[in-house]
């Protein structure tokens, strides 16, 4: 069969057609377009901490420039609020440092800095700064350090709202002390992030209580990785509160962490359900069916440990799909997931993998589908009880419901038996 | 307060993210990624909407074939998702998803400029000049492009029954 030009556009638009956009997205778009960060904030040096709570609370009406236009912006219009808000001495300090990263960062200011907020925080002295600029509006939370108040990231913003701005920052040397701006609208927030004994993650939110602008909460140490979450309501990824102050956690000595390597196995019979070859086109996990695996709203890092996929087949005809997910230094979960043809995947089972066992995966499927094991780079093969051992292939394989025991051969070619499943 | 965007910019989301968001699709074979990387893009034309105001589209599609073959960065920001399980397929779509996704892996089988190129200029009909706009490149390039993607994704549609030629049915849509 030929196909001309007439059937290559046709068959393009056949596979477009029912594409529709995303609900809100002109919203989002509008929401991401108003801020732009100009610039990472730099190494917050070590600070002082009187550890004492110091909960603020009240409302404060928040609003940016629009688009460079003059016009008027109660965020540089507002009384500067905070227990701070008449320290004068502070004021001139958080001044003078914004002043001076705005001339290193070329920023064209349009008459004075504006604090928003200044207040105490267990770690010091902390403030929030509004600035008119040449292309718009710039804020930006100034921290306490040993040197004085330093400027953390300047976000640029080109629109009227506050919404997507960084409204939080860590501060402390342990960054055990979040600071929340109050702009109008309810905060949740969330201390850690806990998995259930199924795998699935679970979060605990508390309303955030503002008082005279902002709220300041003692957080457990974020050194080297991000536990804590904020969310408008109601909680989800839509609503992600951005907080400031994060890069060293996420970004250690400046530097982006390599990617995490991807390993992707296809089992022998996958190419009866799967319409396609699966590991060919790097197929993942639809979103809503590891919704209950993903963190809402928090921010991780990885440890390196390999992101897995395996395609197979189970003996009822169902496509399986196998993932891992692996937050900060958490253990890596693997997820099993189900779905005839056409229908949604489902997940149906999870585990850990430990990747310094000579068989890091094993996991059992559900309706006696069989036990799923995988071991990178090793020969693999089962027995029943006492019966012959069988060739299972390498790397990774779908072994009866019945196996009791899987021998693993490494690339040393050093020889383990294990129990098929824990 | 006021958005010195105005109405102009929501009507231009409104009115084009659905054809952009189809040449977001297929150039990274996947609903989420297409999504994430449409909205990006968007953000982009947001910012920049007094200088590009005239041709929005234009520098939309630039842009998103240039942030396409940079993928990694967008592709963190959520779990890819299944090329036939958006939106819930039911049953009755099931030729549309088995479509979609050997349409979807027979472009995926194509150099990234091979991909941008058919996509641009069989999807949105773009004459060559305005692929070349687009793709940042010459027209000649352009021409062999399409010419050495188009042969290769033929090959690997005609071998699908799925695929029937719009010369023998009249209508493939």
């Amino acid at each position: 069969m030929t196909m001309n030009d007439s059937d290559v556009r046709g068959i393009l638009h056949r596979a477009t057609d029912d594409l529709v956009s995303p609900p809100g997205l002109l919203g989002e778009v509008r929401r991401g377009g108003r801020r732009r960060v100009v610039r990472r904030r730099a190494v917050l040096a070590a600070v002082c901490a009187a550890v004492v709570a110091v909960p603020v609370a009240g409302g404060l009406q928040l609003v940016g420039d629009a688009g460079g236009a003059p016009a008027a912006a109660p965020l540089l219009d507002e009384p500067t609020r905070g227990d701070l808000a008449t320290d004068d001495g502070y004021l001139r300090q958080v001044r003078a440092a914004w002043q001076r990263q705005t001339k290193q960062v070329g920023d064209l200011p349009r008459g004075e800095p504006h604090v928003v907020w200044a207040g105490v925080t267990p770690a010091g002295p902390a403030a929030y700064v509004a600035q008119r600029t040449a292309h718009g509006t710039t804020v930006g939370f100034v921290e306490p350090t040993a040197d004085g108040p330093h400027v953390g990231t300047r976000t640029q913003v080109t629109d009227v709202r506050t919404d997507g701005f960084e409204q939080a920052a860590l501060l402390g040397s342990q960054r055990d002390v979040l600071l929340v701006l109050d702009f109008g609208r309810p905060v949740e927030f969330s201390a850690e992030l806990r998995y259930e004994p199924d795998g699935t993650v679970e979060r605990t939110f508390t309303p955030v209580v503002f008082r005279d602008g902002a709220a300041v909460l003692s957080v457990p140490p974020q050194r080297t990785k991000l536990t804590v979450a904020l969310s408008g309501t109601p909680v989800g990824r839509e609503n992600m509160i951005h907080i400031d102050s994060t890069s060293l956690i996420l970004f250690p000595d400046g530097k982006d962490r390599p990617a995490p390597p991807l390993v992707r196995h296809t089992l022998p019979g996958a190419e009866q359900v799967w319409s396609t070859d699966p590991a060919a086109q790097n197929f993942s996990a639809p979103a809503e069916a590891l919704a209950g695996y993903v963190d809402p709203v928090g921010v991780h890092t990885h440890n390196g440990s390999p992101r897995l996929s395996v395609y197979g087949a189970t003996p009822d005809g169902r496509r399986l799909l196998v993932e891992t997910i692996q937050y900060d230094d958490d253990p890596s979960r693997v997820i099993a997931l189900l779905a005839r043809k056409y229908f949604p995947f489902e997940a149906v089972g999870s585990t850990t993998a430990d990747w310094t066992a000579p068989l890091p995966v094993r996991l059992r499927l559900p309706d006696n589908q069989g036990i799923l094991v995988a071991a990178e780079g090793s020969a693999l093969s089962y027995r029943v009880g006492e019966g012959q051992w069988q060739d299972a292939g390498r790397n990774a394989a779908l072994l009866p419901a019945t196996a009791t025991d899987v021998r693993v051969t490494d690339a040393n070619g050093t020889t383990t038996s294990v129990p098929a499943a824990p | 307060m006021r958005d010195s965007r105005g109405a102009e910019f929501d009507d231009f989301v409104r009115t084009r993210s659905v054809a952009l968001l189809r040449v977001a699709f297929l150039l990274t074979g996947d609903r989420h990624a297409a999504e994430d990387l449409l909205q990006e893009v968007l953000e982009q034309v947001y910012v920049r909407w007094r200088r590009v105001q005239t041709s929005p589209e234009a520098y939309a599609r630039r842009a998103l074939v240039n942030r396409s073959i940079n993928r990694w960065r967008w592709r963190a920001r959520r779990p890819e998702q299944a090329l036939g399980d958006h939106d819930g397929v039911a049953r009755d779509h099931a030729d549309t998803v088995a479509v979609r996704e050997l349409v979807v892996g027979a472009l995926r089988a194509l150099p990234a400029r091979q991909r941008a190129t058919v996509v641009l200029r069989y999807l949105e009909d773009l004459p060559v000049a305005d692929v070349a706009a687009a793709m940042g490149c010459s027209e000649g390039a352009v021409k062999s492009h399409a010419s050495r993607g188009l042969a290769r994704l033929r090959e690997s549609l005609a071998e699908s029954s799925l695929v029937t030629p719009t010369t023998e049915t009249g209508s493939t849509r």
